[in-house]
């Protein structure tokens, strides 16, 4: 069905798209499984968007569609635990301790500030761009950011992280 | 200034961060959904629909869409249906794969009053639609616009009150059939744009097609079926 720039696509934007998803859902599994639709939805308008920024597109789905799941139940809105982790022991010990201290605090985020987050700084975008792509005010964005940062400061997760920079 | 740094700190953890090993992408499964992607979004946004509905008081709906390519150059064309939007509500009788019966090319607007034959957007699904419930004299406005909960852009739709009063007495009864004749297709020029399920009636006289990743997105939709 198609003449192989999909799979390109795809074996060059799942790796980041894949880590997105996890500080978004802090789960590998739902991280997977957010890719994997993300990815099937780019691919039903692959013919269109091919051309245009199907990396941007695909981000969108990562950061927007997980905002679908936590609206169809607030009950939910909470990241689930972190899974257990069977390869840590391949990993680096530094490594995965800060993994999980990075996902314990985003965890402590509202999903809002989460997507702000995300956009603003893994992703680079402008406090517009930002704007535009939530559908938020310029000055939701600003304030929002500003108390996801500090949360983030004082969270004990990341002390370590905070207080090493300050010194 | 110590906000800087903490934002620096934060953009270098994000940077940082490694999310472990990562598994290797199903390229047969994701296309395999993708395929499938018409079925599986109106079930999602099925559900979606129920939350919205809840939270708004009344009658809105959330519909997924599909976005048409904004029909080659966009001028107004005197022959279309005069003055009204390209879109119809109609209820779907039928859903089955694309197989013997390859899609019309033709982008026709089939007159509101006869059954129609469609295909999704993506070309996987053929539909046999009833007459329409509401055409497109029955939409008094349409307007693309942020979504309040912040996130995405949806497209409102809002009826006249005939419109309405039609769209109501349809899915009252779609609401009490088994898919996919619980089913509404929104059709346009030969496709079905979405088909969402119907949970319960639709009274308000509003429908919300959310879900467009941008407003770009959202305004392309409104302009491809404005007269």
């Amino acid at each position: 069905m198609t003449d192989g720039s999909f799979e390109r696509f795809v074996h060059e934007h799942h790796a980041s798209l894949y880590r997105t998803a996890v500080l978004m859902t802090g789960d590998p599994e739902a991280a997977q499984d957010l890719v994997q639709t993300a990815l099937s939805r780019v691919f039903a308008r692959w013919s269109r968007i091919r051309h245009e920024e199907p990396a941007a597109y695909a981000r969108r789905i990562v950061v927007n569609a997980h905002r679908d799941v936590w609206r169809r139940d607030r009950g939910r809105e909470q990241l689930v635990a972190v899974a257990p982790e069977p390869r840590a022991a391949a990993d680096a010990t530094g490594r995965v301790v800060e993994r999980d201290s990075v996902v314990r605090a985003l965890r402590a985020l509202t999903g809002r500030e989460r997507r702000v987050v995300v956009l603003r700084f893994l992703y680079d975008l402008s406090e517009a761009e930002t704007a535009s792509e939530l559908g938020m005010r310029v000055g939701t964005v600003k304030s929002t950011t500003h108390r996801a940062i500090g949360k983030l400061r004082s969270s004990a997760d990341l002390a370590a992280a905070f207080t090493e920079e300050t010194r | 200034m110590t906000a800087d740094r903490d934002a620096e700190r934060v953009r270098a953890l994000l940077l940082e961060f490694d999310p472990g090993q990562v598994p290797a992408p199903d390229v047969a499964r994701i296309v395999e959904l993708g395929e499938r992607g018409a079925r599986w979004r109106v079930v999602d946004r099925a559900l979606a629909a129920v939350v919205v509905a809840a939270l708004v008081v009344g009658a809105v709906v959330l519909f997924s869409h599909r976005v048409s390519p904004a029909p080659g150059p966009t001028g107004p064309s005197p022959s279309a249906t005069p003055a009204g939007y390209a879109l119809q509500i109609r209820p779907v009788l039928t859903v089955s794969p694309v197989g013997a019966t390859p899609c019309a090319t033709a982008p026709v607007q089939t007159p509101a009053a006869e059954p129609a034959t469609a295909c999704s957007v993506d070309g996987t699904l053929v539909y046999t639609l009833g007459p329409a419930a509401v055409a497109g004299d029955g939409i008094a406005n349409m307007q693309a616009q942020a979504d309040s909960a912040g996130g995405g852009f949806d497209v409102v739709v809002q009826l006249t009150s005939a419109g309405s009063a039609a769209l109501a007495t349809t899915t009252a009864l779609l609401a009490q059939q088994q898919s996919p004749q619980n089913q509404l297709a929104f059709y346009s020029r030969g496709e079905v744009l979405s088909s969402p399920s119907v949970v319960t009636a639709i009274v308000g006289g509003v429908a919300q097609i959310g879900g467009f990743p941008t407003l770009a997105d959202a305004e392309a939709f409104v302009t491809a079926v404005s007269p």
